[in-house]
């Protein structure tokens, strides 16, 4: 059919264009982090780096960047734990309540963020942990937990059954089959879900702006609020810089290979 | 067994969300006055709430934006996932989708501060509108409404294209291709087999959409420039203002609108489930 070819080409025109939609933002960001102005303007005046010492030499910003690197690690380790454990349970037991379980620990992804942090807040409050990047890890890991139960769940459903039984025949024990059976297979999806889970909880801003005090913020918090006071290249420096070694992690473990667990799917249902 | 494996995830999400929330909502039955929260129970937040015409709007304006731009990013986003199904190059294939991750891994403050440089009075969209003659001066495209629009639909698209990718990619090619042996063209092959076979993956998307549309917060907020108030940013500023009853009454009403909405398409979706057996 000549129609085929014709139609196939005008959808991939527009599979280009929503890449460049996509890509748009974070592509003159970057852009932006180089002019030698401090308003933004295109096409940019000149080239600097101005920016990129200032942030640097700020060590509003630099605190800030270890207190999420400390949060985020720590609500990945809690939620890979968690939700390991949890997707083991879910997949491979039969018990009453299984489904209701499961679908109460996805609801957090559709319940609006600012609603969780306010929770979280009140919950700080009474704990008279507020300020704490405890309360902030707990918060996080109440985000993060239903990604990681979707990703490891899907991946662990997915695996074939028989090779267990084989190991098991051929005299291996539980701890084995677990460590030299089960884990290979899932090794990929795990590392996805555990790259994800510390995403959400470093770029966290809608809960976590009711849980920081002044001078104990997140980073990303710590950039809000700079945005809501100012817009000069400052900001895109450090965007530049998150985005450069989020897109290294990225490609090293693979996030968005066909194939791997994506987010947001089977949750519907 | 199985309850131990539940064990730490149970304690995070009942002890640590579900708990906490009955503890926030709490709030709302009780009142603020004169900058005080007074903690007797009374429906009277309620009632001011309901009766305040700037939480009505809000309200309307936040459900309009949402519809509007859960209908955008429906149509968007279900040709995106059809053409990326398409895609046969592995290199391109993943390309295009860590492109379309950029919104999951990267921060919403980044995003938002990319369509603020992009869209604003001497950024690049005007710059090339202008030179092209398309327009003679600069168009105001941020601090309104279509700037948090166009933000909402870039930093939750992923969450339409995903399910519907995913429903796309369950179809057996076999339906298709008889489909075309037995005469039906491409329009009716689908409208008939893949449209309806890939409905499911429809809703959920719809469903996270719609849902973390309602709540966001930082996009409106950011691209806003406090000009357009949604719910979510009214609670913000109800909680700075220490009115915890007020933001507690607008977080219930949000989070029924959107468990109803929720509660409605699951009924939707299960209308669909017989379709599930083609499969």
């Amino acid at each position: 059919m000549p129609g085929q070819k014709w139609r196939t080409r005008l959808l991939m025109v527009f599979l280009a264009l929503v890449v460049s939609f996509m890509a748009a933002p974070v592509f003159f960001v970057v852009l932006a982090s180089f002019n030698n102005v401090a308003y933004n303007t295109f096409p940019p005046r000149g080239f600097s780096l101005q920016w990129y010492s200032s942030v640097l030499r700020s060590p509003v910003f630099v605190k800030a960047f270890y207190r999420s690197v400390v949060v985020a690690g720590t609500t990945t380790l809690v939620t890979m734990v968690a939700g390991i454990t949890a997707s083991f349970a879910l997949v491979r037991y039969q018990f009453t309540g299984r489904g209701l379980s499961k679908a109460v620990f996805l609801t957090p992804i559709v319940t609006p963020k600012i609603a969780i942090g306010l929770s979280s807040f009140i919950l700080a409050l009474r704990l008279n942990i507020y300020g704490s990047l405890t309360s902030i890890v707990l918060c996080h890991s109440v985000i993060a937990l239903p990604y990681v139960i979707s990703m490891a769940s899907t991946a662990l459903a997915g695996l074939d059954g028989r090779l267990e039984e084989a190991a098991m025949d051929l005299g291996a024990t539980s701890p084995k089959v677990l460590s030299r059976v089960i884990f290979p297979q899932i090794r990929v999806a795990l590392a996805v879900s555990a790259v994800f889970a510390f995403l959400r909880s470093f770029e966290q801003v809608n809960a976590t702006i009711f849980l920081v005090q002044p001078g104990k913020n997140t980073l990303a918090v710590e950039m809000f609020l700079y945005l809501e006071r100012f817009q000069d290249p400052t900001i895109a420096a450090v965007a530049t810089i998150l985005v450069a070694i989020t897109i290294a992690v990225v490609s090293v473990v693979g996030l968005g290979t066909p194939g791997t667990g994506m987010p947001g799917v089977g949750l519907g249902r | 067994m199985a309850l131990l494996l539940l064990l730490p995830s149970a304690v995070i999400i009942i002890g640590f969300f579900i708990v906490p929330m009955f503890g926030f909502y709490q709030y709302g039955f009780y009142s603020f006055v004169k900058g005080k929260i007074i903690e007797t129970f009374t429906f009277d937040t309620f009632k001011a709430y309901f009766t305040d015409p700037f939480y009505a709007r809000t309200m309307v304006l936040t459900l309009k934006s949402a519809l509007y731009t859960t209908g955008i990013a429906l149509v968007v986003g279900y040709f995106t996932a059809y053409a990326f199904n398409k895609v046969k190059s592995p290199a391109v294939q993943r390309i295009v989708s860590i492109t379309l991750f950029l919104p999951l891994v990267v921060s919403l403050v980044v995003l938002s501060y990319g369509w603020l440089v992009l869209l604003s009075g001497t950024g690049i969209v005007n710059y090339l509108a202008l030179r092209l003659g398309l327009i003679h001066e600069p168009a105001k495209m941020v601090y309104n409404e279509f700037g948090v629009r166009v933000a909402l639909v870039h930093s939750l698209l992923p969450f339409m294209v995903f399910p519907i990718s995913s429903a796309l990619g369950q179809i057996k090619p076999v339906l298709k291709e008889s489909a075309s042996d037995l005469g039906a063209n491409w329009l009716v092959t689908f409208v008939r087999i893949t449209l309806p076979l890939s409905l499911h993956g429809v809703i959920s998307g719809i469903r996270l959409f719609f849902t973390l549309c309602m709540g966001s917060f930082v996009v409106p907020f950011l691209l806003g420039g406090g000009r357009v108030n949604l719910v979510a940013g009214a609670i913000y500023n109800d909680m700075i203002a220490m009115n915890w009853p007020n933001a507690a009454v607008a977080a219930m009403f949000l989070l029924v609108l959107c468990t109803g909405l929720l509660l409605g398409l699951d009924r939707l979706a299960r209308r669909f489930m017989y379709l599930e057996g083609a499969k």
